[in-house]
């Protein structure tokens, strides 16, 4: 097994949902992967198109939502053409997902136990009531909760936000997936209880060699998870790279941006937190040239009439401006 | 499912009213099996007090008011259960089509629905009892089709709720099948609403049925039922108010009881409380 090997591949993507007020593109080019044992986060604002191109990738998108282009390839087979019974058969067992807010994800009215169970069992029928709650209890205590028998016979609302996590994770793996996408798993969460999910993941990856594909608004989060890093906005990746370069080279204003704005400890609290001027995109009449134009510092007018097309700039790292060039090396 | 039934049966008030219920059943169906009258048989004197030989008295034509009642509970009560149960049944599968298909099926569905809630539920059964023949308990299919509607708006309701929900969501993301969800989560979900609703339209369905026979509609004489036995005993309420009070405090009982039965129900079976 090829310790680099690409896992998920998505290139190209884009979704559109179909409202009354006009058509939403949610994502309009979006292209990243996902490595073997490594984990990809999407950083991204509300509305950036982050979990709708992970739902796009499972089928999981609502019925007014369409992935119109692109292609998602997992393990050589392109997941958007297919039909819900072959998707059916792939979440879950091959690709897993976990959720933002993890209270509600669990049905209230059924035990842990029962959900646990049942997930194994719409699987594989040929796995045993008795069998399916012996492999559940092993997965409880692999996500480290002490007292596994006690969870199970427990309704969610018995459980705090961390533990229902846990739950959720445990059922994500129960099937034995090779790649987890975890859309924002610890946005609902204490930050203590966060530390403890995010150290859980991360054991997850090393140890397991699990893939996980990240999506998250928390750079903080990033620097702690993730190998790669796809930044998006817009509907659009505008920079993706590895943790160090988007961290230490980020090339695109709106990364470096986004970077500002996040507050640190050695900040004397003295001066305002830099925010970015301007309102998110206009999803339904996306601007003509950079979507990020309008409220880009650098704006030039080739970026409002333009679209930019993807740099590659060596060591995968890439960026869509029209101030980078190819190859490296900025434009000014 | 141990911490519900316990929570069930801390319900004394709900078991309470399940045990009347069930005690007034028993007398309904059994008495008149070891009374040596019936309800049709002249027993005695006209208008006897009540006495060990007939416990509530006579009627007007001498026939034993206890047998009557009883036997006037068999009819009352079965149609009460019965148009209520198949109202349930009816409405759950329509509100689960309902709310499951959506769109165009939805909105006919729907608007039939409100087509029948304007039509009063007294005169539904009072057509059902002259179109398809008088005295043949037609009406029942008219009281049940009236307690249809509000099923149906219920289990809907529950429907779209629960499968827009973020479990429902995130146990399709797991690889469950959509009518595994529905299975699984909607019917779990909506049982407690749907229990409470269950008596509720027994409940009314008894008050149309003892309406019905209060007006001489449905269920012809000889045949008692309390509606019927209550007009009978209104015309001698000052000198005989117990032939009068009797039936109409066993109507009052029984929807009473069948109101705390399903208040029970919902709050042993809803969990956090939630579903009102």
């Amino acid at each position: 097994m090829n310790e680099h090997e690409i896992l998920l591949e998505v290139r190209g993507l884009k979704v559109s949902f179909h409202t009354p007020r006009g058509i939403v593109q949610a994502v309009g080019d979006a292209s990243f992967q996902v490595r073997r044992g490594e984990v990809t986060g999407i950083v991204g604002e509300s509305g950036s198109g982050k979990s709708v191109s992970a739902y796009a990738i499972l089928g999981l998108l609502a019925g007014n939502g369409k992935a119109e282009a692109g292609s998602a390839v997992f393990r050589g087979r392109d997941l958007l053409p297919l039909g819900e019974k072959e998707l059916r058969r792939i979440r879950g067992s091959e690709i897993s997902m976990i959720f933002q807010d993890p209270m509600t994800a669990l049905d209230p009215a059924f035990t842990i136990g029962k959900f646990l169970t049942e997930v194994l069992r719409s699987h594989d029928r040929t796995v045993s009531r008795r069998e399916a709650w012996r492999r559940s209890i092993q997965m409880l205590t692999a996500m480290g909760i002490r007292t596994p028998e006690d969870v199970m016979r427990c309704y969610p609302e018995a459980l705090s936000g961390g533990m229902c996590q846990r739950v959720m994770i445990a059922a994500a793996l129960l099937c034995g997936p090779q790649l987890l996408i975890a859309d924002e798993p610890t946005t609902a969460l204490d930050v203590t209880i966060q530390e403890e999910i995010l150290s859980l993941l991360l054991q997850l990856k090393e140890k397991q060699g699990m893939s996980i594909l990240f999506i998250t608004h928390d750079f903080g989060v990033v620097a702690r998870l993730c190998d790669r890093v796809a930044v998006m906005y817009g509907g659009y990746i505008m920079e993706s790279g590895s943790v160090e370069q988007i961290f230490h080279s980020a090339v695109h204003p709106y990364t470096q941006a986004l970077l500002r704005a996040v507050p640190r400890l050695e900040d004397d609290g003295d001066e305002p937190m830099e925010a970015l001027a301007g309102d998110p995109v206009d999803l339904i009449h996306p601007p003509q040239g950079c979507v990020f134009a309008p409220r880009c510092p650098q704006c030039s007018e080739e970026c409002l009439l333009k679209r930019p097309l993807t740099a590659d700039l060596g060591d995968g790292h890439t960026a869509a401006c029209h101030f980078v060039r190819e190859g490296g090396g900025i434009h000014v | 499912m141990k911490r519900k039934e316990q929570a069930f049966f801390h319900n004394l008030v709900a078991i309470t009213a399940l045990i009347i219920l069930v005690l007034i059943v028993l007398f309904c169906v059994l008495y008149p099996m070891f009374a040596d009258t019936t309800y049709w048989k002249i027993s005695g004197e006209r208008l006897q007090r009540p006495s060990l030989e007939h416990p509530l008295g006579t009627d007007n034509l001498g026939r034993d008011v206890m047998v009557r009642m009883a036997c006037g509970g068999r009819i009352t009560l079965s149609v009460a259960f019965c148009s209520g149960l198949v109202a349930a049944v009816t409405g759950t599968v329509i509100g689960i089509i309902s709310g499951y298909a959506g769109g165009g099926v939805d909105s006919v569905i729907m608007r039939l629905m409100d087509a029948i809630s304007s039509i009063p539920s007294l005169l539904l059964a009072i057509v059902f009892d002259y179109a398809l023949g008088m005295g043949k308990g037609y009406f029942l299919f008219g009281i049940a089709i009236a307690g249809i509607p509000p099923f149906v708006r219920l289990v809907r309701g529950g429907v779209l709720e629960i499968s827009g929900s973020a479990y429902a969501e995130a146990s399709r993301a797991l690889g469950a099948r959509s009518l595994h969800v529905i299975k699984e989560h909607v019917v779990r979900n909506i049982l407690p609403l749907a229990a409470i609703q269950t008596t509720t339209s027994m409940a009314d369905a008894l008050t149309i049925c003892t309406i019905l026979g209060y007006i001489s509609v449905g269920i012809n004489p000889p045949v008692p039922e309390w509606g019927a036995l209550f007009d009978t005993g209104k015309e001698m309420l000052r000198a005989f108010p117990h032939l009068s009070i009797v039936p109409a405090a066993a109507i009052i009982l029984c929807i009473i009881c069948l109101y705390l039965l399903g208040n029970g129900i919902r709050d042993s079976l809803s969990i956090r409380g939630g579903a009102a």
